[in-house]
């Protein structure tokens, strides 16, 4: 039985502990969430250290991947650096990978097309998936000064998301994580501002982050799709109860939760079974195909 | 140390560059905000006024502070010229605000946006 703990800034009310059978083997996937108490989850990630057998980081990022560049969120680095025998996975490998399978397989299935309105709360933290849409020729809003800076300006590019990379390069090895995204208690915080509804309203869907689009979400979405990650049984009968057609998440279900893309990534990075350093994004893209992961699609039938 | 004609400078250089930046102009139009920048090493209250996108700089504690920064005026110089971002010295505790988290996110934005 391989032990994999997701360990996340996020609320504790998000925990689950599910077994999964991955590739003929057994799995005891948990996450444990410290409401973001970082010193909490760094005391958990030392306990866990030589213990399990990956640990995934959730609720904030290690890394982030725009076009050519590799942006380092000091806060998520040095939480990771408190475990030095096991691998510490923030998501981001199958963020590049996974997400931009489920795009096209979306358009596979007709569900989003080429002239597809397509609101992303925040591209920074998911350019695979952005660049995915775009691929795809759809009309992308991406939110990021919207929902993560609170200045009412619609970036269109992916270039745009790349200029914003490089300015944050540098900052966001300083910058305290939990003033870019909600953490903890934040998460459950509703900060819907009636002057951004505008943008969910104008999308055919609405992809991103769970706990933005959540956070961010007016009380009718009726009609749309949701592309996000890391659902719970509450936050699906949110989007049912608001009026979303349907939610695509990009992990797969594991009785009744999706797990992070930490967890998830966790989880592939023990079957690699390659130092986490010299892994590369064919490794993912092979297991994701091995495992037969095409994210998970719910269809609440709202039109 | 800066001296306090150092200090309105970097205000009046952070003020023109926002004027000149067309974009940044725009992202910032529904940014309406009163900073008083307070040098602690100066005894000296300097005003940013955000309006419309427009941004402007007086001298003295003008109106009804949406949000204080304290500061050395080393620090507060370098944060306006763009040599430090204000987070960093918001986060070691030599910045200090009264006010919402969320606008030094935006301060540093818009810092970000004109000089890196």
């Amino acid at each position: 039985m391989r032990n994999v703990v997701s360990v996340s800034l996020g609320a504790r009310s998000g925990d689950f502990v599910r077994e999964a059978e991955l590739d003929g083997e057994l799995f005891t996937l948990s996450r444990e969430g410290t409401d973001g108490d970082a010193a909490v989850a760094r005391d958990r990630i030392i306990a866990l250290d030589g213990k399990v057998d990956a640990i995934g980081l959730g609720g904030i990022d290690i890394y982030l991947y725009v076009g050519s560049q590799q942006l380092i969120i000091g806060d998520g680095k040095r939480l990771a650096e408190a475990a030095v025998i096991t691998p510490v996975l923030d998501g981001s490998g199958l963020k590049n990978t996974l997400e931009r399978s489920v795009v096209d397989d979306l358009v596979q299935s007709g569900r989003v097309q080429s002239n597809s309105k397509i609101l992303m709360v925040s591209a920074l933290d998911r350019f695979g998936m952005a660049e995915a849409f775009v691929k795809h020729g759809c009309n992308c809003v991406f939110g990021d000064l919207i929902f993560n800076i609170g200045l009412d300006f619609a970036l269109t590019k992916l270039s745009e998301i790349e200029e914003l990379a490089g300015k944050y390069k540098k900052r966001l090895l300083t910058t305290p994580f939990h003033l870019l995204y909600p953490t903890g208690a934040a998460q459950e915080k509703k900060a819907a501002n009636p002057l951004y509804a505008r943008y969910y309203q104008d999308a055919d869907i609405i992809a991103g982050d769970a706990h933005l689009i959540l956070r961010h979400m007016p009380e009718r979405i009726d009609g749309k799709g949701i592309v996000t990650n890391t659902t719970r049984a509450q936050s699906m009968k949110m989007f049912e109860e608001a009026g979303a057609a349907w939610v695509m998440t990009t992990t797969p279900n594991l009785n009744g939760v999706s797990g992070g893309t930490n967890l998830m990534e966790a989880a592939i990075v023990t079957l690699i079974g390659k130092p986490v350093t010299e892994i590369k994004t064919d490794d993912y893209t092979y297991f994701i195909n091995r495992l037969g992961w095409h994210g998970s699609l719910t269809d609440f039938g709202n039109r | 140390m800066a001296t306090a004609q150092e200090m309105i400078d970097s205000l009046e250089s952070f003020a023109q560059s926002c004027k000149e930046n067309e974009r940044l102009t725009a992202m910032i139009r529904d940014w309406n905000r009163v900073l008083h920048i307070e040098a602690s090493d100066l005894a000296m209250v300097n005003t940013l006024v955000t309006d419309g996108g427009i941004v402007t700089t007086e001298p003295g504690a003008i109106g009804n502070a949406d949000m204080v920064i304290h500061a050395d005026s080393d620090i507060l110089t370098q944060v306006f010229y763009g040599e430090v971002s204000p987070n960093e010295p918001y986060n070691d505790g030599t910045l200090r605000i009264k006010g919402a988290e969320e606008d030094i996110v935006r301060l540093d934005f818009v810092i970000a946006m004109l000089w890196d």
